[in-house]
């Protein structure tokens, strides 16, 4: 077949642009709009804020891009997240704070251990991380009887409230925890077996990918973030209740797939899910700024996340 | 010879994708009841042509001529109702569905109120497949139909119920066993009978000298050729679509057989695999024939750890070894490039350097254990030149590639992880001439190499003209051995279809 130059490969050029970096311009501008509609935006303060806001979210979903990109999804996040804070609160005045995290840890690696195990054994992921989630939300009522337990350790609590550098001390560990999902997804095996289960689970068999382990061990990732995430969560508040956490899986597959990855699997990026992760902050950030009452922030929330992913799509359509 | 009046002209077709011409003021006339052949290579513009002419897409420029009346086909509904149909090769029907249901898609018939009236639509289907001969039970879900049944019901529906003027098959015969073909070339006669023109596109050119009245030639979404087939020849043909003679069409046998490398004792797999022994050499291709179904793609799964209920003996270079999942296979040192290229060849959506990789990802750590996208790159690019693939990069996606350049990516993958034994089933499934030649030929140099080839193919004159031996399976079982020298199409057929053992 025979090139057409010039022009048609300009207009594709900047076709691949935007879709490579699509959802970085829309950040950039929403952040330009931000600037210009409230000054006080771009005070350090606020800018620290917002990171603060969104490191929990954004560890939940840094494992939601694990999980998604090998071609599942977790819906137990959430209640995973509200299992551990309960467990970690519960234990945390015999076991003390640094054996409350490991308990929770473990916890948290366990459930997905279970939702791992289930998946790889034909399951389909949406029906057993939707029970999974039902399941916990029981398990976390059951343990504190409905209400909300008080964590019994400063130095615990310390892990959500204090800064460093004049910065939070969980938005570093959410940094840290980015750039080391990034180079696992990227630069090794087990990460690309993710990418490649997700793009086509026979194809990765019978090249040699074991399924059973790289399914297994994704969930595991997204349980144990979960319950990191659950930490910084209950540390900030200095407590833990039975809804909290509830709704929390929502935002990280909207962070997600804003994003960019696609729902059926094998493809994505963890720093491009860091700037989903970063739009919905914003997005709060200046509806709060700008005095958008919470019931509205839905609706607006609702339709950024619809037309984010729908230019996307199309635009893939279009180009298929 | 009175010409029959011409029904259907294309004049002047073409058509532009972003960045490429994919035809090129493209011209063919047919005329009343004939059956016409349209090949070329893959990417040479017959799918494009075909869906600009049943409304799947729409031309740039030039005309469109049915029964002497420029006519606009913009949708496919208006192709149907003008009388344009296409059976595509992979199968457009519902399995869900009953064979009455799948008869009447699209314009099911209704009673007055408005409902589906289920009573005409099943006797109008009974009458529909009868004058086709057709034994199938109107009431019988699509699923429990052989392929070749499902075909028929698709072609019937074009023909009886839409009532076609022209019909384009799109490599119609490409899953069929040799049986089916001849009674699917048996009912593309009877249709010819009755003034339905046939367009009729394949890459077994043997077929165009069976079936067709004349052939034309698309190259590089040109016309490139137009023949009458009675007075051409394969070669002409060849010619006209590759544009160079490609000297043999299968390579000289020139190997010489090495030490025995895979062998096989008594393997067993469920009830479809029976007691299958043999052995392949190095430097050798053995040749696996047999009707589909005869368990050759189970045998060679099995052995490969990708089956379960797997039993007997296998031996690499004279170890006892139980392959239980394909990793233990590949460290092996067997590969296997899997018959359905584009659920188990291929990640279609990653690029071909993350595809040629994938079963060796340990070949491109560096020292810290990570990989190493560089020397990732360094590979892919390598396989590309050795395979001589068509493409840019090695980061187009896979999917963009046309199927004889997507096999050639899969060797790639294979000959990354150093086998010892390669396994292709079905190599030239859906593949042009051109890249069919070239992957012969690379066969035969892994053989010379000190590979040992295992080749399955439901194509005879391939499994001879590029086999050392071969294996011919009936049923699950082994039904007998021939050298190249011995084969001929009618013994191999004889043992295929359960005959007497040699």
């Amino acid at each position: 077949m025979k090139k057409e130059k010039t022009g048609m490969s300009v207009a594709k050029h900047i076709g691949e642009f935007s879709g490579k970096y699509g959802i970085v311009l829309i950040f950039v501008l929403l952040v330009a709009v931000a600037a210009i509609l409230q000054p006080v935006f771009l005070h350090p303060r606020n800018i620290t804020n917002v990171l603060r806001q969104v490191s929990v979210n954004g560890i939940l979903a840094t494992g939601m891009t694990f999980v998604i990109i090998s071609g599942a999804i977790d819906l137990s996040v959430g209640t995973i997240f509200c299992m551990c804070g309960m467990v970690m609160m519960f234990v945390m005045p015999r076991t003390g704070w640094m054996g409350a995290i490991l308990v929770g840890l473990i916890l948290g690696a366990m459930i997905g251990c279970c939702n791992g195990y289930m998946v790889y054994r034909g399951m389909p992921a949406f029906i057993m991380t939707l029970a999974m989630s039902i399941l916990l939300k029981g398990c976390s009522f059951i343990l504190s009887n409905g209400t909300p337990i008080a964590s019994s350790s400063t130095t615990y609590n310390a892990l959500g409230q204090s800064y460093f550098l004049k910065v939070p001390v969980q938005v570093y560990i959410y940094f840290l925890i980015v750039i080391v999902a990034t180079i696992v997804l990227g630069r090794t095996r087990f990460g690309r077996s993710v990418y490649a289960i997700g793009g086509n689970i026979e194809v990765a068999r019978l090249s040699g990918i074991n399924v059973k382990k790289t399914r297994i061990l994704v969930y595991i990732i997204s349980g144990v973030l979960a319950a990191i995430s659950a930490v910084i969560g209950t540390a900030r508040l200095g407590s833990c209740e039975p809804t909290l956490g509830e709704d929390y899986h929502s935002d990280a597959i909207a962070a997600t797939v804003i994003g960019g990855t696609l729902m059926s699997g094998g493809e994505g990026h963890q720093m491009k899910t860091m700037v989903g992760v970063l739009l919905l902050g914003v997005l709060s950030n200046i509806l709060n700024l700008t005095g958008v009452t919470p019931y509205a922030q839905y609706v607006v929330k609702g339709l950024i996340i619809i037309g984010a992913v729908a230019s996307d799509i199309f635009r893939r359509v279009k180009m298929n | 010879m009175a010409e029959a009046p011409q029904i259907l002209e294309l004049r002047n077709i073409c058509k532009s994708f972003p960045g490429v011409k994919a035809l090129d003021n493209v011209s063919i006339s047919l005329n009343k009841g004939e059956i016409v052949g349209l090949v070329g290579e893959n990417g040479a513009g017959k799918s494009t042509l075909m869906k600009v002419l049943t409304g799947v897409y729409s031309m740039d420029s030039g005309e469109i001529i049915l029964e002497g009346q420029r006519v606009k086909i913009n949708s496919p509904i208006v192709g149907r109702e003008m009388g344009i149909n296409i059976v595509y090769q992979e199968l457009s029907v519902l399995r869900n569905l009953t064979v009455a249901e799948n008869l009447f898609l699209g314009n099911l018939k209704t009673t007055k109120s408005g409902l589906v009236d289920w009573k005409a639509m099943q006797a109008e289907a009974v009458d529909a497949l009868k004058t086709m001969d057709l034994d199938i039970d109107v009431n019988t879900p699509m699923r429990n139909l052989s392929i070749a049944q499902c075909q028929m019901v698709e072609i019937c529906r074009a023909c009886v119920v839409n009532q076609c003027k022209v019909l384009v098959m799109d490599e119609p015969t490409s899953s069929l066993v040799d049986k089916e073909i001849e009674y699917m070339f048996q009912i593309m006669m009877d249709l010819k009978e009755k003034g339905i023109t046939i367009i009729y596109i394949t890459h077994k050119l043997d077929e165009l000298f069976r079936i067709t009245d004349r052939v034309f030639v698309l190259k590089d979404g040109a016309n490139s050729g137009q023949m009458v087939t009675a007075e051409c020849t394969k070669d002409d043909i060849i010619l006209a679509m590759v544009g160079r003679d490609l000297g043999h069409y299968y390579p000289v046998h020139d190997g010489k057989r090495g030490k025995p490398v895979l062998e096989v004792r008594n393997l067993c797999q469920g009830d479809r695999v029976k007691n299958v022994s043999f052995t392949a050499y190095a430097g050798e291709i053995l040749g696996f024939a047999g009707l589909i179904g005869a368990g050759r793609t189970e045998t060679m799964m099995s052995i490969f750890g990708a089956m379960p209920d797997v039993s007997g003996e296998v031996l690499m270079e004279g170890k006892a070894v139980r392959f239980k999942h394909p990793q233990e296979a590949i460290q092996a040192g067997v590969a296997l490039a899997p018959e359905d290229r584009k659920n188990q060849g291929l990640v279609q959506i990653f690029s071909i350097m993350h595809n040629t990789t994938l079963a060796n990802m340990k070949g491109i750590l560096n020292q810290f254990g990570f990989l190493d996208l560089k020397k990732e790159e360094d590979v892919a690019n390598h396989y590309i030149k050795v395979l001589n693939t068509a493409t840019p990069d090695a980061f187009k996606r896979v999917r963009e590639l046309s199927g004889g350049n997507q096999q050639k990516i899969i060797v790639g993958k294979w000959l990354f992880t150093d086998a010892k034994v390669l396994i292709f089933d079905e190599p030239t499934k859906g593949i042009d001439v051109g890249a069919k030649v070239e992957i012969y030929r690379l066969m035969r140099e892994l053989a010379n190499g000190g590979v040992a080839v295992i080749m399955v193919s439901s194509e005879l004159p391939e499994v001879i003209g590029v086999s050392d031996r071969i294996m011919v399976m009936h049923d699950g079982e082994l039904k007998g051995e021939l050298s190249s020298e011995e084969a001929t199409e009618n013994r191999i057929m004889q043992m295929a279809i359960g005959g007497a053992h040699t």
